[in-house]
């Protein structure tokens, strides 16, 4: 496994944003990351560093972060607006509806601990209505990393070549490494991360249970069920060519650390929907409720979102 | 000595001259804006328009987008050029004819009509920069942000453009207004002005009544602004305050009267939204006749 890779999935997913924003800072003058007292926890030095003008601070007020971000992303600077998943979406969603949506301004909003990654906070930290609020705006594109390395890239290409766009971290465990060898896969693409030809399974994820589901389909090959598993990194748009050569399968099972309403399964499910022949759809994710407080390992268990309980689910519906 | 005294007393004589023209060019151009309001609610005689709002606002467009503002067309950089953002997207009906008398919108973007996929104007404007429309309005209390925005994306180029941000005092009970002011105050953004059209009624009723937002003056000056009072539809009082440009963010309280213009419509809360009639149309029309006649009168 090449080192820099390594190393980077070793990390806290808020280190390498930082770390990332340093990177672009050195040779994007244009660069400007929008915070909401959520800045000291980012690992900005280095970049605040290489280009202090670019660091601009609100304070707790996300409906101004948006705002200020989308104005400077429409006068040409590269805008970054990372806040919690859940502020940075429902909380300023009107602004993000006018800002993003209907006047298109190119800014990438990032929101951290998203899923239950902060469970311990409780539901007022949780997002796990992000992608679905996220998503129905027309023009927004919706990233979900799965790892760090995949993270940074997208932060590069979309600093590289911005446009309205919310990329969603949550992180569970460290040193999870889908991309060991790099994460070249451009956005709005899928990536197939086990082929299976013939399988009656396939398997998409989004985000970092995508380990979970490539760990689930280990399981199922040891009994038998043979299934693919791809990467829906992009939400939205969403590649509906790789949902479409899933034709052939009995069952498509989607994997995502977000309400089973309106999130990745929704959005696949809409798609397939709309086919003549299409397979079933399993949604697998967190359910439609407020949930009490703990520790995210124990609530994605509960939601039957370990390799064990993806496998399980799987297998009651053949 | 004798003639050095004629001298002063020409320029003198020559600097009144020029502020009564200044004042009569001004006031004609917010009477022409109140007809083009009147105009388009004639137009669309079943659709009802936000003819207070507009009514209230003319003096302050008038004189931004006539006097005030380096709009770039025709001078200076384009980069350069100072922006307006129409917080009160309600007031779009003022908006347009301003635009026009600028150069930034011409008839042809008037005649399409104000809804359908071809239209440029509409109820509520939509971002075009290239005509001047810098933010997508409706959604109230969002223009603040976003001018202070501007004006720290101007001062991060080195660009001495200001950003203009009409807002209405109804508006001011958005909480987000105070994100905002409270933004842009730490920073110090001497680009930034902000107008408030206080014509003192919202949809509800009197400000006063439905969530007494108290002086906004004393509100702005607490959140670092250098803080104006003027006489709203005063076109030579406004071309004073609006030209200044202070080392914090200037915020001008501009004191006006809703309906402004329309005898019927004047502080009454039910022109906030309304349809015009023929009957209400040939008055307003009237009425705006007389006070054009009354500005050509004062200048003389």
């Amino acid at each position: 496994m090449p080192g820099s890779e390594l190393r980077l999935c070793g990390l806290d997913a808020k280190e390498v944003f930082g770390e990332t924003m340093a990177s672009v800072a050195e040779r994007d003058p244009l660069l400007s990351v929008v915070v909401s007292d959520y800045g000291r926890r980012l690992n900005l030095e280095r970049m605040r560093q290489t280009l202090p003008e670019a660091f601009v601070q609100c304070g707790i007020a996300e409906q101004s972060q948006v705002e200020v971000a989308s104005a400077l992303a429409n006068e040409g600077f590269h805008v970054v607006a990372p806040s919690y998943a859940t502020f940075i979406t429902s909380r300023v969603l009107d602004q993000v509806r006018v800002m993003l949506g209907m006047m298109n301004s190119p800014v990438t909003l990032v929101g951290l601990s998203a899923g239950c990654e902060a469970g311990t906070l409780g539901a007022s930290h949780m997002a796990l209505e992000d992608i679905a609020c996220m998503r129905t705006i027309p023009g927004v594109t919706v990233v979900c990393p799965a790892d760090n390395v995949e993270l940074a890239a997208v932060l590069e290409e979309l600093a590289a070549s911005p446009r309205p766009a919310y990329v969603r971290i949550s992180q569970y465990e460290s040193g999870m490494c889908i991309h060991a060898h790099g994460a070249s896969t451009p956005i709005g693409k899928a990536e197939v991360l086990r082929e299976a030809p013939g399988a009656r399974v396939a398997l998409l994820a989004t985000g970092p249970l995508t380990g979970e589901a490539l760990r689930a389909a280990t399981l199922l090959a040891h009994e038998g069920i043979e299934s693919c598993v791809l990467e829906f990194a992009t939400v939205k748009p969403l590649d509906t060519a790789a949902l479409d050569g899933l034709a052939g399968c009995e069952l498509v099972a989607t994997v995502e650390d977000h309400s089973v309403q309106g999130g990745f399964g929704s959005a696949v499910a809409e798609h397939l929907a709309g086919q003549a022949h299409a397979p079933r759809v399993l949604r697998l994710g967190m359910p439609d409720e407020y949930l009490e407080a703990d520790l995210p390992m124990r609530l994605l268990e509960r939601a039957g979102l370990t390799s064990e309980g993806i496998a399980s689910s799987i297998r009651s519906c053949l | 000595m004798a003639s050095c005294y004629r001298d002063i007393e020409r320029d003198e004589v020559t600097a009144r001259d020029a502020q009564r023209d200044r004042r009569l060019a001004l006031a004609l151009q917010a009477v022409s804006i109140r007809r083009a309001i009147v105009g388009f609610a004639h137009r669309y005689p079943d659709t009802p328009f936000h003819l207070g709002g507009s009514l209230s606002c003319a003096e302050i467009m008038a004189v931004l987008l006539n006097d005030v503002m380096r709009t770039g067309v025709g001078d200076g950089e384009w980069g350069d050029r100072d922006r307006l953002v129409l917080s009160k997207g309600h007031a779009s009906l003022a908006l347009w004819p301003a635009l026009a008398q600028a150069g930034m919108l011409d008839q042809a973007d008037l005649e399409r009509g104000m809804f359908g996929p071809g239209a440029v104007i509409g109820k509520q404007p939509k971002r075009d920069v290239a005509r001047g429309i810098e933010l997508s309005g409706g959604s109230l209390g969002m223009g603040l942000g976003y001018a202070s925005g501007l004006a720290l994306a101007a001062r991060r180029r080195g660009s001495d453009a200001r950003v203009f941000c009409v807002m209405g005092d109804g508006e001011c009970d958005e909480g987000s207004v105070w994100e905002a002011a409270s933004f842009a105050g730490h920073n110090s953004l001497d680009g930034l002005t902000v107008v408030v059209d206080a014509n003192g009624l919202q949809l509800d009723g009197p400000t006063s009544q439905v969530l007494d937002s108290g002086p906004l003056s004393g509100k702005f000056a607490a959140f670092g602004f250098d803080v104006r009072l003027v006489d709203g539809h005063d076109v030579m009082a406004l071309r004073e305050v609006l030209g200044q440009r202070a080392r914090r963010p200037l915020a001008i309280i501009a004191h006006t009267v809703k309906g402004k213009g329309l005898s019927f419509a004047e502080n009454d809360v039910k022109w906030h939204d309304r349809c015009l009639d023929d009957d209400g149309y040939r008055r307003a029309m009237d009425e705006l006749d007389a006070a054009e006649r009354e500005v050509r009168a004062d200048a003389r």
